[in-house]
């Protein structure tokens, strides 16, 4: 989709007993995180926008088509949205293959499968599917329905951390993979960093600011963050040295990234793999030997500054995008700023293939 | 905590006021024939001393109830037979049993005119006609006896419903359901009486009564007797389409 | 009349009877449901008050209301379906229609919404929401809902003898039967014999549908 092209233009009131929700919404980026605490009413405005509740008044319009205003109210059906809410909500009584198939508009079944490695599940009954499995499955649902815009309602909340890092990487994939734009719902910063490309909050039915991802960092009633902020990549490997002990990924053009040993795998498998923030560490001017195998050429991209934490976001050589955890001490001493060159350095056991 | 206990003690009193001993107004316990409930209701009103209490049930189901001990001074019933068996099981007092009325069978038909069942020769003519199930129902069984004496009853056959009852064949004819019908003569009300048909067709239908070998009220039960053979119980009795018997009790 | 045909004649002819009103009274209760569920609240009082009226009507009151309809003088008299066997389903279907709507509704409702809603979003009208979602995932409510309608049909018997009479092969039903029987001494023991087949039948669908719902939750 051309960049600038209006993904959503809404403006409504949506109201019910004592809760109503007052939204300005108008963003063109691709994907739109909506972020805020539970109750604040995200889950109230994707039903609005996919057309499951009417607004009392006011427009919405999805990638420049008006699907409501005082004239026009287009039944959800006709919207072409994709929609996953945290429990998935895949129909009990039909094989995934059923489930996936269901509103199907253009037969991309084996590419979707493929994508979100689900092909293998496609004769068991939901019943049968664990969390992540579950959720994958309707990711695929509302993927196959070739929607215009996607929806996903907090649809990794249900899972445990490590399986939701898993599943997000997958999420990572269908972004990167597909062009439809995405509302995504969530109250986990993690998901706001990896996967969005601006911010909506909201809190207690209204709009109170919006902007880049990692302004999540620094929102309004924040969790303290710590050490939670994680870079969580899908890589393809290159090779393995089984009597190194380690196994090489692509970190993208080629960028060697050093990773323990995994066993016999072909180069082109993908990984999953997390780096903690806390433990990329950033060097300037010319490194002399260090003891980690990992040393990639980056340049700092942003910069975010809360309190006492300081979080550096570069770009490496090949193209990722790593968040690093450092002190404001470091950053005054080593003179970072947006477009310094550092040096990153990560330890190989750092690495956590998921 | 008192207005809680309100609506309890309420109810309390009320079930004892019930409770309390009834001022001794003697009574006779009537069980009779379902047929007869029109008649005693009006009998009620004009026999006050001992009162009244009566229940109706068809004549099989009284029968069983007293077998099976129901309170009860005098019993009347529409069907002999029952009345055999209660006598053959010793529930009657000896002696104590008369026929106490006579009933008619008649042909009857829609009353607004509109069928073309106009006497008895017309049945065969009749679409749909209307009479009590023959095997079991005491009305049902008096019919077919008369229909089998008539010869008619093989023309008939494959054109006769049955009814549970003499009141549910009357308001099929009533209505109009059926072209005509055969009920008792007591029974025949609201509906255009065409014909009679002949007693010597069927057995005499009669209404036997007697008194319950286990009656708390014997004596009661034997005025009301007496009432039922007075002039005033006849002029009652006809009055409801019935035939009241010339004897008095054995 | 043979013994085994006093027996049998009714219990064949109410067997028919009450397997054609259960399957007249299925989708018809189905549909009311659904009805009921997309109807604003004053036309569904109305409707609800007309489905329920059997209930707290007499049976033989009911009876005579279906005469109006089907006898001679009604409506559809012209069908001349009073007195056969086809005013017995009538009279049938009739008293089991509050029993299994009442069921079908509470089946229905108890489906989760957010699966109607992912139909929805997938592009499927109201209509196919309905078929494809809801009444599959409310198919073990809709089968209890049968089985009362044909215990109910099995055990009609005030409105059956006032629209459909009592003729032996064609509308001498169990209930009937037995309560004709039961006036006679000597069919004392076929009574009995159709008494405890007539609970026999209803037991062994109970249980058969209890055993599906019980096999169904093992899978």
């Amino acid at each position: 989709m051309e960049r600038g092209a209006s993904v959503i233009d809404a403006e409504f009131v949506w109201q019910a007993g004592d809760f109503a929700l007052r939204v300005r919404l108008q963003s063109t980026a691709r994907w739109t995180a909506v972020f805020g605490p539970s109750g604040c009413g995200k889950t109230t405005l994707l039903d609005c926008l996919s057309g499951l509740r009417t607004p009392a008044k006011g427009h919405i319009r999805l990638g420049g088509q008006t699907v409501f205003d005082a004239s026009r109210n287009v039944p959800t059906r006709d919207r072409k949205i994709g929609y996953v809410t945290q429990n998935g909500d895949l129909f009990p009584h039909l094989d995934v293959r059923r489930n996936l198939t269901f509103g199907m508009r253009e037969d991309t079944f084996d590419e979707v499968t493929r994508l979100l490695e689900i092909a293998p599940l496609v004769d068991r009954m939901p019943a049968h599917l664990s969390g992540g499995e579950r959720q994958r499955v309707a990711l695929g649902r509302a993927l196959l329905s070739r929607p215009s815009l996607l929806l996903l309602d907090e649809p990794l909340s249900a899972l445990d951390a490590p399986l939701r890092r898993r599943v997000m990487a997958y999420v990572a994939e269908v972004k990167a993979r597909y062009e439809t734009p995405c509302v995504y719902v969530t109250h986990n910063q993690e998901e706001v960093l990896t996967l969005a490309d601006h911010v909506v909050f909201l809190d207690r039915g209204a709009v109170v600011g919006e902007g880049p991802p990692s302004q999540v960092l620094t929102a309004p009633g924040a969790a303290r963050l710590g050490a939670i902020v994680d870079n969580v990549l899908r890589l393809p490997v290159l090779d393995s040295d089984a009597a190194e002990g380690i196994t090489r990924v692509d970190l993208g053009e080629g960028q060697p990234l050093v990773v323990p040993y995994q066993g016999r795998r072909q180069p082109g498998d993908v990984l999953h793999l997390c780096i903690r923030a806390q433990d990329v560490i950033f060097a300037r001017g010319a490194t002399g030997e260090v003891s980690a195998r990992n040393v990639v050429e980056s340049r700092v991209v942003e910069l975010v500054e809360e309190g006492h934490e300081v979080y550096v976001r570069v770009r490496c050589q090949g193209g990722a995008m790593l968040w690093g955890h450092i002190t404001p001490a470091a950053l005054h001493r080593m003179g970072l700023t947006v477009a310094t060159d550092v040096s990153v350095l990560v330890k190989t056991q750092a690495v956590v293939v998921l | 905590m008192t207005l809680r206990a309100l609506p309890l003690l309420a109810v309390l009193l009320l079930w004892a006021a019930g409770c309390a001993k009834q001022p001794t107004t003697p009574s006779v316990h009537v069980l009779a024939a379902a047929s007869l409930s029109s008649l005693l209701q009006d009998v009620s009103a004009h026999f006050t001393d001992p009162r009244l209490v009566c229940q109706f049930a068809a004549s099989s189901e009284v029968r069983r109830q007293v077998e099976q001990g129901a309170a009860a001074d005098l019993i009347i019933l529409a069907d002999v037979r029952a009345m055999d068996s209660l006598e053959q099981a010793g529930q009657v007092r000896p002696g104590s049993r008369q026929d106490l009325f006579g009933n008619i069978l008649v042909l009857v038909t829609p009353p607004d005119q509109s069928s073309k069942v106009n006497k008895l020769e017309d049945l065969p003519y009749a679409e749909r006609i209307a009479i009590g199930e023959p095997e079991t129902v005491p009305l049902g069984a008096y019919t077919k006896q008369s229909l089998l004496a008539l010869d008619l009853w093989d023309a008939l056959r494959g054109r006769l419903i049955y009814g549970k009852d003499a009141r549910v064949v009357a308001s099929w004819v009533r209505r109009g359901e059926v072209d005509a019908g055969i009920v008792y003569g007591s029974d025949a009300a609201h509906l255009r009486r065409v014909a009679r048909i002949p007693s010597s067709t069927h057995a005499p239908i009669v209404y036997p009564a007697a008194i319950a070998r286990h009656a708390t009220n014997p004596d009661g039960a034997a005025r009301l007797l007496a009432f039922l053979a007075s002039s005033s119980g006849r002029d009652l009795t006809r009055a409801h389409g019935l035939a009241p018997f010339q004897s008095g009790p054995e | 009349m043979t013994i085994s045909s006093e027996i049998l004649g009714p219990i064949l002819l109410s067997l028919r009877v009450s397997a054609l009103s259960t399957l007249i009274v299925v989708p018809l209760a189905v549909g009311i449901a659904w009805v009921l569920a997309r109807t604003a609240n004053h036309g569904k009082s109305l409707l609800i008050s007309l489905v329920n009226l059997p209930l707290v009507l007499p049976p033989v009151v009911t009876g005579y209301l279906l005469l109006d309809v089907l006898g001679r003088r009604g409506p559809l008299g012209g069908l001349g379906l009073a007195f056969t066997w086809w005013a017995a389903v009538a009279a049938a279907v009739v008293v089991s229609v509050p029993l299994a709507v009442w069921t079908t509704r509470v089946a229905l409702e108890g489906v989760d919404p957010a699966l109607e809603n992912a139909a929805r979003v997938l592009g499927r009208n109201e209509w196919q929401v309905f078929a494809e979602v809801t009444v599959p995932l409310a198919r073990r409510g809709i089968a209890g809902g049968a089985v009362l309608a044909f215990a109910r049909s099995l055990g009609e018997f005030g409105a059956t003898i006032v629209v459909a009479g009592m003729t032996a092969g064609e509308t001498l039903t169990i209930p009937s039967a037995v309560f004709l029987y039961m006036q006679d001494d000597s069919m004392g023991s076929a009574a009995r014999a159709l008494v405890w087949i007539s609970a026999g039948i209803s037991f062994a669908a109970l249980l058969l549908v209890n055993a599906t719902a019980w096999s169904a939750a093992r899978r």
